[in-house]
């Protein structure tokens, strides 16, 4: 009989939370859905829990309450980063390691061959929590059983790990797990609790027949792979590993002629080998290594995902022509970035809406190629967005690919003024003939408190400037003009 | 002999000339050549992002190239209905730089109108401005330069065929008015006076 286990991160994002703010851990620390006073509280540890906050509280709310209270948000991105960074761990100890889809902090091991190797679990999980927390700070909790639905309840509902000697034991502890505790949409836990079914027994209890017809989706799911009706095949888990390439030199080579060369003969191999995987480049990092200097990193992104050497090779010229190296370079590594390929359906052109004469296509090029020579960031678009203070109402972020413009509506005709994010400031207010306001912007209380007149003036020189005078700092700034 | 003007329906060539004699400001006018808007404020700007607005409706792809520092204000600007996807800002302060990015810009032959937003006291050597010319004819793209300075300085270079000085002249915060003068036209001569009306920005109207 196959023996499973169930390896669970308790609170994982709070988790990763914690690991870049260590000093949090003495006292009541929070993670936010997002980074305002309206976001919510998400994840807690436990003397945010015993100060009496709970989840989905307003940070604004349990900052009130518990002023010591710290709280921050995490990049999902280092999230699944570090729960895969974890699986790969995981797969030192077992052949067949499963990632959970939608829980980063939740994996399965196939523990069937360990049995043999370790008379009691406990040789084995203990060193792997202890391994885990180690190398990565974080706790694990692991539940060692038999069916894979059945350690997944365990392992979420239960504070410590533990192994089953049978299936019947195993399926009576899983019984007497409430089911609020799993990862539930909140419609579901109220409709089980609605229903007064409060642990798995209670579910499995109910007659199959007609479940789809009463429970949600999720729940009947639940309901199969506990009884046992539905026992899922392993994922494993696998991180497909950039293709690489490393060349050392015998000597400092300054000369990027000569450098763009030696790279375009490692380009071949890196590409052939993700033409190998059915995958195309989608970007190419370039690491060099100087002479008695620190290294330098370069990134490379085509337009889009692509196998042209061609197009690579230009890009990497036009970064290398931009670079001044303060030494030779030593050793350089190519690490190429493979994407699946998926085969695009051509254009059919049946004659309707008129369309455009440009090639949007080489639009997207020419941006590659300003990113290769100017560096990443330069090419950034626009993102509006609601904020209290007028610096808030737009972000700029990167744009990766423009499409053809589709205006959504009809213009207006606006006056738009030209903005310094930086506020410029006035050394004493100039002759003013008309003024409006002020607009009264005032908050960030929970940051750095804020208090700004806003006024709109129309000076003697006939410049219209929209000013505002900080109360905090007691000067005059201008932040637009028109 | 009757006299041909006399009769009627028949006009002088010169009168038919006379619907073309000005400059219109919009981007049939600015296309296959460089430009240069020049302002002592920001009233170029509200007229640049006019051009976007209606090269984004033509479907032409446009770009901004210029430093995020003294940007336009985008909450203003989203009364124009613009696609900010399709609306890259390239953030280049230094003027030699944004002059090259537009030159790849325009080089891809995909873009309708490139605006550069430049820093007062910019200079942009001749042979720079003599390729961006080319390519803007090539692509019958516009390519328009914003500066600042006032109107008896001069162009940003000979190759400039058309500049405009821009000015409010009603500067009541519920309602601008824009007053646009074209101080060059190689094709029409200079002179001419454009107005243009904007509101002021939400809130105050």
């Amino acid at each position: 009989m196959d023996r499973w286990a169930c390896v669970n991160a308790a609170d994982f994002p709070l988790q990763v939370l914690l690991r870049s703010h260590p000093d949090w851990r003495q006292g009541p620390a929070a993670l936010l859905d997002r980074d305002h006073p309206q976001g919510r509280l998400v994840g807690l540890n436990a003397s945010a829990r015993q100060a009496g906050l709970s989840r989905g509280m307003h940070y604004g709310e349990a900052l009130a309450l518990i002023p010591a209270l710290r709280a921050g948000t995490v990049d999902p991105d280092q999230v699944a980063s570090l729960a895969d960074t974890l699986a790969q761990a995981l797969g030192e100890y077992s052949p067949q390691v499963e990632r959970h889809q939608e829980l980063p902090g939740l994996f399965w091991l196939n523990a069937s061959g360990l049995g043999r190797l370790y008379p009691d679990w406990r040789q084995w999980a203990g060193p792997l929590r202890r391994r885990i927390f180690e190398r990565f700070d974080i706790r694990v909790t692991l539940a060692v059983g038999f069916r894979r639905a059945l350690t997944y309840v365990i392992a979420r509902t239960a504070d410590t790990s533990g192994a089953f000697d049978t299936p019947e034991a195993e399926r009576r502890a899983a019984g007497q797990a409430r089911l609020t505790a799993l990862d539930l949409p909140r419609a579901d836990r109220e409709l089980l609790t609605h229903l007064g079914l409060h642990t798995l027994d209670d579910l499995l209890a109910l007659p199959a027949q007609g479940l789809h017809r009463r429970l949600s989706p999720a729940l009947v799911e639940l309901y199969r792979q506990a009884r046992g009706d539905r026992e899922l095949p392993i994922e494993p888990f696998t991180l497909k590993a950039p293709a690489q390439v490393d060349h050392h030199l015998d000597y400092a080579e300054r000369n990027t002629h000569r450098l763009l060369f030696l790279l375009k003969g490692h380009l071949h191999p890196l590409l052939r080998s993700l033409e190998e995987t059915h995958d195309k480049l989608v970007a190419l990092n370039l690491h060099f290594e100087l002479d008695h200097h620190p290294a330098l990193s370069e990134r490379i992104e085509p337009a889009e995902p692509t196998l042209d050497a061609l197009t690579i090779s230009d890009l990497i010229w036009l970064r290398l022509e931009s670079l001044e190296l303060p030494a030779g370079v030593t050793h350089l590594t190519l690490v190429a970035h493979g994407e699946r390929t998926c085969t695009e359906q051509l254009r059919l052109d049946l004659g309707g809406a008129a369309r455009s004469t440009r090639d949007i296509e080489a639009a997207n090029r020419a941006l590659a190629r300003l990113r290769a020579h100017f560096g990443t960031e330069v090419v950034q678009r626009v993102r509006l967005r609601q904020a209290h203070l007028p610096e808030g109402r737009f972000v700029l972020e990167p744009l990766p690919r423009i499409p053809l413009p589709s205006p959504p509506s009809a213009p207006h005709p606006q006056a738009v003024r030209r903005f310094y994010p930086s506020p410029q400031r006035l050394r004493s207010l100039p002759g003013v003939s008309t003024r409006q306001g002020p607009h009264t912007i005032c908050g960030g209380w929970w940051v750095r408190e804020i208090h700004r007149d806003y006024h709109l003036m129309v000076t003697e020189d006939e410049r219209l400037i929209w000013t505002f005078y900080d109360h905090r700092r007691h000067r005059w700034y201008v932040h637009a003009e028109f | 002999m009757t006299n041909l003007v006399a009769l009627p329906r028949i006009r002088r060539g010169t009168e038919l000339l006379r619907a073309e004699e000005h400059a219109r400001w919009e981007l049939s006018t600015l296309k296959g050549k460089l430009s240069e808007l020049s302002a002592q404020s920001a009233a170029g700007v509200s007229i640049a992002l006019k051009l976007i607005a209606e090269a984004q409706r033509a479907q032409e792809p446009t770009a901004w190239v210029g430093s995020t520092a003294r940007l336009f204000y985008p909450p203003d600007a989203a009364a124009w209905g613009l696609d900010w996807e399709a609306l890259p800002i390239i953030n280049l302060a230094e003027p030699r730089q944004a002059a090259r990015a537009a030159d790849k810009l325009l080089r891809s032959g995909a873009f309708g109108l490139v605006i550069v937003d430049l820093p007062p006291r910019s200079f942009l050597p001749a042979p720079l401005m003599g390729r961006l010319l080319r390519l803007a004819e090539t692509h019958a793209s516009a390519l328009l330069f914003l500066s600042h300075k006032s109107p008896h300085e001069d162009s940003l270079s000979s190759l400039i065929a058309l500049r405009a000085q821009a000015r409010w002249i009603r500067l009541d915060p519920r309602e601008l008015q824009a007053e646009l003068t074209i101080l060059k036209d190689k094709c029409r001569g200079p002179g001419h006076r454009l107005v243009e009306d904007f509101d002021g920005p939400l809130g105050l109207r």
